[in-house]
Parts: C-alpha cells; sequence; structure tokens
C-alpha cells in the first residue's frame, strides 16, 4: 500500500470536509443575526427609546388586522340634497358641497372638546360618519375626516366636512366632501404592531429625543385614486409631542411598514386638486 | 377550442388549451405535483397533453417542466435562446421530447395554429402565443413591460385575452420591495401595470364578445378587486364600458378557472 499516497487523500478529504464545515458554520451563523426574536427586538427598541428619552404610557395591543377598502367619489345632484329652509346649498365640481346657513347655528354649549357634534349630526349629511381631527381656533374652523370601515380615513381631499363658525360661536357655513361605497377589498391583512412602527420611525430618525408618545391609532390612508375610485390601506397613526410642546404626527403603512407623507393642510390639497381638475 | 388559466402569479403559471384533437400546457411554473392537482381540478389527464409550450426561463414559468415532461412524456416546445437558458434549470429532457418553436412562426396541430410573438421582458428570448382555432382566437400575454405596436397586431382581435395585469403602480411604490426591484419590474422589460394593460386592451379589443382574463397579479402590489376596477375604470375612459362586449375575469395563483369555451 501506498502510504504516501493514501496520506495525501486524507490530508485533502479532511481539508475539503472542514472548509465545508466552516462554510455551513458561516451561513447559519449568518442567519442566526438575521433572525430577530420579536421579544428582543421588543426590549432593543425600548432601550434606544429610553436612551434618547423617548416616553410613552402605553401602547395598544398588538396582533391587529385590517383589511383594505375601496371608495367612490360621491357626486352631488341637486336633487337629492336634502331641503332645508335654513341652508342655502351650492355643489362645486359635483364633488363638494358649499352650505352657508341663512340663520347661522349656536354651537353646542358645554360640549367639551368637541362642540360641533350636535351641528354635524343634525345638519350634515351622514354627519355620524365622520370625525372631528383638529380645531383651529383661530381661523374659527373645524375639520372632520370621513371614517372608513369605522376607522379615521386620513386627509383625503374627497372625504371630509369643514364646518366655520363666527365671534358668537355660531356656525354660519361648512363644506363636505364624501367618499360612498366603501367596500372591503381582498382579505384581511395582518397589521404591524405598536412597537413594530416606533422601530421604523426610530430607525429613520423620526423620533426625536426627549419627545412624548402621545397617542397610536389605525386608520386609512388612501394608497390607490383612480378615476372614480380609491383604495385606502391601513394606516398607523403617531402622535407625537416634542420637548419645545409642539406635537407633530407620523403615518406608516401598518402592512408594508412605509412612512406615508400626507400633506398635513387640507386647503393645500383642496388648492392642488382643484388646479389639476382644471 | 377551450382553456383554462391553472395558476396565475409570481408563485407559479400555467394556462391549459385545448380543441377536439389537441391540448396544450403553456409554461409549467409549478412543482409536478401541484400541477397534477391543478389538472385533477379542471378533470383533465396530463397524459394526453399534445406538448408543453415553453415562454421564457423563469421560474414561475418552468418549475415543474422538467418533471412533468419526463414523468409523461410529453413534447417541449422553445426557442433556442430559451432552451439554452434553460440548460441546467429543468433537469435532462430527451432529446426527442425537445423541439423548437422559433419566435415570430406558426406551428399546426390538425386545426389549430398556434403562433409565438415577442414580449418584452428581462429573459433570454421571452415569446407568448395566440391560438386560432375553426376562426376563434385566443390570446395569452403576460410577463411583458409593455405592450408595443408588433404585439398589438399579433394579439389584435381575439375572442378571449389571458393578459397580464402586474401591479398597481402606486401600491408597487408604496410597498417593501428593495428599489432595484421595483425599477425592474416598472422598466420595460419588466411587467405591465393595470392601468398600461387596460390602455393596450383598449386599443386591441374588437366590437365583439371578448373574455378578458386579468393573470399575473403581484401578491404584494395588486389585489383582484383592484386589477379589475383600475382596468375597468381605464376602458371606460377610453371608451368602453365593461359588460356590454368586453368582460373581465379573475384569476387566482392557486385556483384554477373553469375549462371555457372560446
Amino acid at each position: 500500500m501506498d502510504w504516501s499516497r493514501t496520506k495525501s487523500i486524507f490530508i485533502w478529504v479532511f481539508l475539503i470536509l472542514n472548509l465545508f464545515l466552516y462554510t455551513q458554520y458561516l451561513e447559519s451563523y449568518n442567519e442566526g443575526q438575521l433572525i430577530e426574536v420579536l421579544g428582543e427586538t421588543t426590549k432593543k427598541i425600548e432601550a434606544r427609546l429610553k436612551e434618547d428619552n423617548i416616553t410613552y404610557i402605553a401602547l395598544p395591543n398588538n396582533n391587529e388586522s385590517a383589511a383594505y377598502y375601496s371608495g367612490q367619489i360621491k357626486k352631488f345632484s341637486p336633487a337629492e340634497i336634502p331641503y332645508s329652509a335654513n341652508q342655502f346649498t351650492q355643489i362645486e365640481n359635483e364633488n363638494k358641497l358649499i352650505v352657508t346657513m341663512e340663520k347661522p347655528v349656536k354651537l353646542q354649549e358645554n360640549g367639551g372638546r368637541n362642540p360641533f357634534l350636535e351641528f354635524l349630526y343634525n345638519n350634515v349629511q351622514e354627519g355620524d360618519s365622520y370625525v372631528l381631527w383638529n380645531v383651529d381656533e383661530e381661523k374659527r374652523e373645524a375639520t372632520f375626516f370621513q371614517k372608513v370601515n369605522n376607522l379615521t380615513l386620513y386627509y383625503n381631499v374627497r372625504g371630509y366636512v369643514k364646518i366655520y363658525w363666527d365671534d358668537e360661536n355660531r356656525v354660519y357655513a361648512y363644506e363636505q366632501t364624501m367618499l360612498e361605497k366603501h367596500e372591503k377589498l381582498d382579505k384581511q391583512q395582518n397589521l404591524l404592531t405598536a412597537i413594530q412602527v416606533l422601530q421604523i420611525l426610530d430607525n429613520k430618525n423620526l423620533l426625536k429625543p426627549d419627545s412624548q408618545i402621545l397617542e397610536m391609532n389605525i386608520g386609512y390612508s388612501t394608497i390607490v385614486q383612480l378615476t372614480q375610485t380609491q383604495v385606502f390601506a391601513p394606516t398607523w397613526e403617531v402622535r407625537v409631542k416634542l420637548k419645545d410642546g409642539q406635537e407633530e404626527i407620523h403615518f406608516v403603512n401598518a402592512v408594508q411598514g412605509k412612512i406615508v407623507e400626507l400633506q398635513n393642510d387640507l386647503s393645500e390639497i383642496v388648492e392642488e386638486t382643484e388646479d389639476l381638475e382644471e | 377550442m377551450r382553456f383554462s388559466v391553472l395558476a396565475s402569479g409570481s408563485t407559479g403559471n400555467a394556462v391549459y388549451v385545448e380543441n377536439d384533437e389537441h391540448s396544450f400546457l403553456i409554461d409549467v411554473g409549478l412543482s409536478g405535483k401541484k400541477m397534477e392537482q391543478l389538472f385533477a381540478n379542471i378533470d383533465r389527464d396530463m397524459k394526453s397533453l399534445s406538448g408543453i409550450l415553453v415562454t421564457h426561463e423563469h421560474s414561475d414559468h418552468i418549475k415543474g417542466l422538467g418533471v412533468i415532461a419526463r414523468k409523461y412524456n410529453i413534447p417541449v416546445y422553445a426557442n433556442a435562446k430559451t432552451w439554452t437558458a434553460m440548460d441546467g434549470l429543468v433537469g435532462t429532457i430527451p432529446t426527442d421530447l425537445c423541439f423548437d418553436f422559433d419566435m415570430e412562426t406558426v406551428k399546426t396541430f390538425g386545426s389549430l395554429d398556434i403562433q409565438s410573438f415577442a414580449v418584452s421582458h428581462d429573459a433570454a428570448d421571452p415569446m407568448f402565443y395566440t391560438f386560432h382555432d375553426n376562426g376563434r382566437k385566443l390570446v395569452v400575454i403576460t410577463d411583458t413591460g409593455y405592450v408595443s405596436d408588433r404585439m398589438k397586431g399579433y394579439i389584435a382581435a381575439a375572442d378571449a385575452y389571458v393578459f397580464e395585469s402586474n401591479h398597481d403602480v402606486s401600491m408597487l411604490q408604496m410597498g417593501k420591495y428593495p428599489w432595484n426591484i421595483k425599477r425592474r419590474i416598472l422598466s420595460d422589460v419588466g411587467h405591465v401595470s393595470n392601468e398600461d394593460a387596460a390602455v393596450a386592451m383598449a386599443d386591441v379589443v374588437a366590437e365583439k364578445q371578448t373574455q378578458i382574463y386579468l393573470a399575473h397579479l403581484s401578491k404584494d402590489n395588486n389585489m383582484k378587486d383592484l386589477a379589475r376596477m383600475s382596468v375597468e375604470q381605464t376602458l371606460q375612459s377610453c371608451g368602453i364600458i365593461t359588460g356590454e362586449y368586453l368582460h373581465l375575469h379573475d384569476t387566482d395563483a392557486n385556483e384554477p378557472t373553469k375549462l371555457v369555451m372560446v
């Protein structure tokens, strides 16, 4: 037997075997690095937030799910506007009502943060399908967003109500757009958890040090705009109070995890949309 | 002529076409086992297939090709560049089962004429097929970044289409795919969006009863309802009201459509 040759063969065989085992080890090590155990991720993000002095009280429950929805732009026709002796209604571009009150309507006293509810329910078509978003005391304007699947549809120029009042707390006008025929699309989607959303915002440096997470809600944002139909995606709304007392709102697509950049001034969107339509 | 879209989407594609004498499978993008199930679902047997027509070498079109061709001894047709590109991807297919189907040529099987035509996709030499039988025409066209005038010439005035309606552009842009993948999908050698598909449909459909099966929908960047609405509204803006003579149908990644007569 040629021992020298056998020895060489053994050396080569073990060398190849070692190389193979080493590559296997590297692969499994790298895979291990990629897998993030949820508990650990949560701890990591919590630690990072703590480091930056970003505080929050209680985050919403995990494991929420919601579906995509669609809606059609409501075209108003004079025939279907209910008669009201106190309302003078103009229809703009078929999709917006501009209503002037013949006699201004006194706002509800002791209505708390939302003294507009009574007016909304009694005077506005399907008023209960809108939810208060913002009150601008200086301009005396209150903005309501339409609800889809009972959740707020953020900043959609086709689904809002704006109420205007005078210095005697009387509503003298409002404008309204509406999305109708809401339909669930496709199957229910599992949504990102609140902590995952904070992680996304933190990774993008959108959470500033010394800030406080005030609220996190699920709503909808418009993802697709067709000629007559729009499609809405489940969206996380994250309200943050900054060190200087200012408030910031971030929106994150709750299925895909992308930051949704919504223009936060509805009047600007209205103007832009109208320019495009012209 | 009858056909069924057995499966359609990025997880695997296969379309079955038959007339009284012959039957063909366009692509085998699913495992052999899954293909057998799909055939059972439409009450057909793979043993009776006259051939498999390959469109291009991407895995969602050839995953089960080798297994099925070998197991059932089925002739496979593809163009020369696609054969070369498939080398090593489908195992060894006996040479007596390998046939060339050149680009932009017609092969005749009894009363059935099958014509190949080029599409614009990032594969070696991608092509799809039109089927003509007794004056009726079926078109299968997916996996193309756009629909050129040349393609429109081949696919015009069919009675039925299996037409790609891959993604919604906004969903794709908002989606989690890496940028290079998004750019690839949106490019001229990627996939057609819902709206682009509808614009092309408006150019090619004739004013006669036409069935369109919306195919190769992206799992992440499209939805059946959205694809249908989007195509419907774009067609409407081109002056075509769906439901009059043009009818839209869904396809599914796992469930075959009913075997229907063209």
